[in-house]
């Protein structure tokens, strides 16, 4: 869907009423609730957070991929045989190194995230026919110094990273960490006129520009940015993050599976069924019961199933806890290859 | 080879974790900084010399800021510098009052030093309001640890 005119032009990733609900109106409301849950709920807040939107957005990945045989097809051997490398790789860390896998999975969800809403700023040049061929690049670099800039210098982030340092035995002093801020504002300020440049000489060049991408990269960016530097409460971050980060993604896989069957290009009964206007009751149904399912399962309840003889030792603690963090991993890796815009299956969907 | 092509991106993952793990293990025995874990769920963290480092670092970049005086607050209490400690304690509070972790050190501490039970049991009792999932093990932490001095309601919250 998009809009005509010589230098801007809109186009929507679902339509109009839509996107300004999900991609530009969520990050908002998502930021004054975790400020408010920040203020008022339990920590337990967060644990709830995870329960409701983080695990379902991981459930809509499954479906997509394991509910298509055309989808499962593309990249059968990474379906197959990522989950149990995984999974093996995530309880081995956990059990001997536990500092390594925090470190790769929070590395990994930051990379994660920041690609997320790159992604979706593609999907709205896409959608639009906007952008000069050397925006992608451009978008990508902005996305990868303003988010790494924001994990460097914000006073929540700084204090995660000085301690992780610590932990790992590389201490570094109070001059060190000020100078790896100034280096990084200063990388951040150079490029922020760099990309600044780079939309003017696209406009220059009789490219047009699509306002909605910019408008929610500016509202993605401003979530993070408020967040991490005018709270230390990590929760508050992490409400806000995984609200705007969970239910976006939630909502692209709806619509990307509903515009595949709608255009005859689904090939799965169940997604057929569930990409149903009428049938989305069903659709949040089955993350809520795949949340509850998993919940189960990474928290130790599946030892009473055992009839007593399993899941009564320390290993087996460990292991429901390492699925959190293995799911979490197949989710980022099956992300990385399943959404490049460029590719005519995926644009089908979009 | 085919094979090698299709996990080229998670086979450099789990090498660099295999890399991690390595260092991770050279650095803990060369230095012996982290304590062990309390459980499965638990992870390790700094202790002695490498936590007081680590936080005099953070009160000098966040002097004001939660984490820099909760664990500089931790470092004072395991040396036994409970007065100390107490300041950075209270000053964590004033910035963040959700932290488990700081909740719990500070009314042991108040504990420690002999406090009010009354300003205790204010402490413990947000604890428990704040995290419900380990009310219980707080109450019997508490209740054991004060001899029976602080009492705990049922369904209160």
């Amino acid at each position: 869907m998009s809009q005509s005119s010589p230098l801007i032009r809109s186009g929507y990733i679902i339509d109009r009423r839509q996107d300004f609900v999900w991609f530009l109106g969520l990050p908002i409301a998502a930021l004054v609730f975790a400020l408010i849950s920040g203020q008022y709920l339990p920590g337990a807040a967060l644990a709830a957070i995870a329960l409701w939107v983080t695990i379902p957005h991981h459930f809509v990945t499954w479906l997509r991929i394991y509910g298509s045989p055309g989808e499962f097809a593309r990249f059968k051997e990474r379906f197959i045989w990522g989950p149990v490398l995984l999974i093996g790789f995530t309880y081995l860390l956990l059990h001997y190194a536990p500092l390594s896998l925090v470190l790769i999975v929070t590395l990994w969800d930051h990379q994660h995230s920041l690609m997320q809403q790159y992604g979706f700023s593609r999907v709205y040049d896409f959608k639009a026919k906007t952008g000069a061929p050397s925006t992608a690049k451009f978008d990508l670099y902005f996305s990868w110094i303003f988010f790494v800039n924001m994990l460097v210098v914000s006073p929540l982030f700084s204090t995660l990273w000085v301690r992780m340092l610590h932990e790992w035995h590389l201490p570094i002093s109070t001059a060190g960490v000020q100078t790896v801020h100034q280096i990084s504002w200063a990388i951040t300020i150079v490029y922020g006129f760099v990309w600044l440049g780079h939309i003017a000489w696209t406009l220059r060049q009789g490219y047009a520009l699509n306002p909605l991408k910019y408008a929610f990269l500016g509202v993605s960016y401003f979530l993070w940015y408020f967040t991490s530097f005018t709270t230390e409460y990590l929760l508050v971050y992490a409400v806000a993050h995984r609200i705007m980060h969970g239910v976006q993604y939630i909502v692209m896989v709806y619509y990307y599976n509903r515009h595949k069957v709608e255009r005859g290009a689904g090939d799965s009964t169940i997604i057929s069924y569930l990409a149903k206007p009428g049938n989305i009751k069903a659709f949040l149904l089955m993350c809520g019961a795949y949340a509850l399912v998993f919940h189960a399962l990474s928290e130790g309840h599946v030892r009473d199933f055992g009839f007593g003889i399993v899941g009564f030792n320390t290993n087996f603690d460990l292991f429901s806890y390492s699925l959190l963090s293995s799911f979490a991993l197949i989710h980022y890796y099956y992300d990385a290859f399943i959404w490049k815009v460029r590719k005519k299956d995926v644009q089908e969907g979009l | 080879m085919r094979y090698i092509r299709a996990f080229k991106y998670l086979l450099v993952i789990m090498a660099a974790g295999a890399a991690l793990a390595f260092f991770e293990h050279q650095r803990e025995n060369e230095y012996g900084h982290l304590s062990e874990r309390t459980h499965a769920r638990a992870q390790p963290a700094l202790k002695g010399e490498s936590l007081q480092e680590l936080a005099q670092v953070l009160l000098e970049l966040y002097p004001e800021g939660a984490q820099s005086n909760l664990l500089m607050g931790t470092a004072l209490a395991e040396k036994g510098e409970l007065t100390a400690a107490r300041v950075h304690l209270e000053k964590a509070l004033a910035a963040d009052r959700h932290n488990q972790q700081l909740l719990f050190l500070y009314a042991r501490l108040l504990l420690d030093m002999d406090e009010d039970t009354k300003k205790i049991q204010v402490v413990v009792d947000e604890l428990r309001r704040l995290f419900p999932r380990t009310r219980q093990t707080v109450e019997e932490y508490f209740s054991r640890a004060s001899r029976g001095e602080l009492k705990f309601d049922e369904g209160v919250y």
